[in-house]
């Protein structure tokens, strides 16, 4: 920050011994204990940034609280981020306020949505992101800490508390903190950002409104084709086995041993998204509500049968599980022994909803 | 002496919401209908709109919808009802 920029941010002194205990009594944690914001944590969090303290990045709904750049920081503290990190909590930030990432919708859903962080490019290596074995589960500060960076951002600045105003029905463990570095070095493909228009020299962070990873295990395909047909049926599941099609991104996480799999044959990722588009599909025999379950396509698909670019639907009218390829969204992540791909089942998307949003670091 | 630390919350000064008058009778009253976008909103506030106009005499029902669940309204819908309307019902379904 400029030498002569000041905090704005009204001090509070502790009474308690315990300064944990007070952030607690004040309803400013996750539900776990978080670093004491001092002013001086504060100021070397700022020290990372020649950005002024107070230039706005954005509001952040439901309460449309302004995040600025102190804010983030006294909260990037508070979830235990090393200052090396602020450049990429701002993309986070950044990327979180883009309306067509509509954060507003996905702090307050009954879906329980939160968003995944995608880190690509150098800085991966040097702030420490971990991409490997464990890619979205704990041990790393950098993947830890700018995950749960968002997430009090969220409750502090943006408002969103659950039994307040958040109405999540179920919420899962990755609303805590969801951040996972793409495992470049392991992918056959080009890395996400450069796939969406970025050089592979730039970092970068994504932001996916979704919802938590569902593991899926393939330990038999030999072959691309094989692979695919499962974890496509295996993703038939997300969200409900009828939704049929989905309203929502998908972002399919796979494996490095999957990923030569796919290499093996010479699939592309463009080949993976039309595969599992045109694969997995189901009869509309199948998908009426009332068959296998009260759920099923929805009303609107169901009135397709009136659409001027569609054949009438009759039972056997094929629906997709993925409305289009460009809706999967694939990166490599996790370690390379094992064959573990995970798919993480989006909230709704598109303009009605979320869209999957790049900010450069 | 305690140690200090610094408010990670916004403290933005918000004007101070107040009520809109309480309305003694529907009888004759314009009544806004907002659908917030989700299934089914409509047939929910049909039979709303029907028990309105059959039990309560209201005088007319305007009937709107946001373009997406996922969002707030938009100004020009919330400014129309509030213009148009004596009172609002907006209906949240699933």
């Amino acid at each position: 920050m400029p030498e002569t920029a000041e905090l704005r941010s009204q001090r509070t002194e502790t009474q308690e011994d315990d300064p944990i205990e007070l952030l607690y009594s004040r309803g400013l944690t996750d539900g776990l204990p978080v670093v004491p914001p001092t002013e001086a944590r504060v100021k070397r969090m700022l020290e990372a940034t020649d950005r002024d303290p107070q230039e706005l990045i954005g509001t952040i709904g439901p309460n449309y609280g302004r995040a600025t750049i102190e804010k983030i920081a006294i909260n990037a503290v508070m979830a235990g981020c090393h200052p090396s990190y602020f450049p990429t909590v701002l993309a986070v930030v950044e990327a979180a306020c883009e309306d067509q990432f509509c954060i507003h919708g996905i702090n307050v859903t009954t879906f329980s949505a939160s968003p995944m962080i995608i880190i690509n490019g150098p800085i991966r290596q040097q702030i420490g992101v971990n991409c490997g074995h464990n890619a979205m589960g704990h041990g790393f500060r950098a993947n830890a800490t700018i995950g749960r960076a968002l997430r009090l951002i969220i409750i502090n600045i943006g408002g969103a508390k659950p039994h307040e105003i958040t109405k999540a029905t179920m919420g899962h463990p990755a609303q805590y903190t969801f951040c996972v570095g793409e495992n470049e070095e392991e992918s056959p493909w080009e890395p996400l950002h450069v796939e969406r228009g970025f050089r592979a020299d730039q970092s970068t962070v994504t932001l996916f409104g979704g919802h938590s990873p569902l593991q899926i295990n393939d330990h038999a395909s030999r072959n691309a084709e094989q692979l695919a047909l499962s974890l496509g049926w295996t993703m038939a599941g997300l969200w409900n086995h009828k939704n049929f099609p989905l309203f929502s991104d998908t972002v399919l996480v796979v494996c490095p041993e999957h990923a030569k799999t796919f290499k093996q044959d010479g699939w592309s990722k463009n080949d993976l998204r039309q595969f599992l588009y045109e694969k997995i599909r189901r009869p509309l025999r199948e998908l009426r509500p009332g068959v296998n379950g009260g759920e099923g396509a929805g009303v609107s698909m169901l009135r397709t049968d009136a659409k001027k670019d569609r054949e009438p639907a009759t039972d056997d009218t094929l629906f997709p599980k993925f409305p289009k390829p460009e809706n999967i969204t694939i990166i490599v992540a996790g370690g390379t022994a094992g064959r573990f791909s995970a798919a993480v089942q989006g909230w709704a998307g598109g303009n009605a909803g979320s869209k999957i949003t790049t900010k450069v670091i | 002496m305690g140690e200090m630390f610094l408010d990670p919350t916004d403290k933005v000064e918000r004007s101070q919401k107040v009520f809109a008058p309480r309305l003694d009778t529907l009888q004759g009253k314009t009544v806004g209908l907002l659908d917030i976008s989700k299934s089914k909103g409509a047939f929910f506030l049909d039979r709303v709109e029907e028990i309105l106009r059959q039990q309560y005499g209201v005088k007319d029902v305007l009937r709107r919808m946001k373009p997406t669940v996922t969002r707030p309204a938009p100004q020009p819908i919330k400014n129309e009802l509030q213009e148009k309307c004596d009172a609002v019902i907006e209906a949240l379904s699933d």
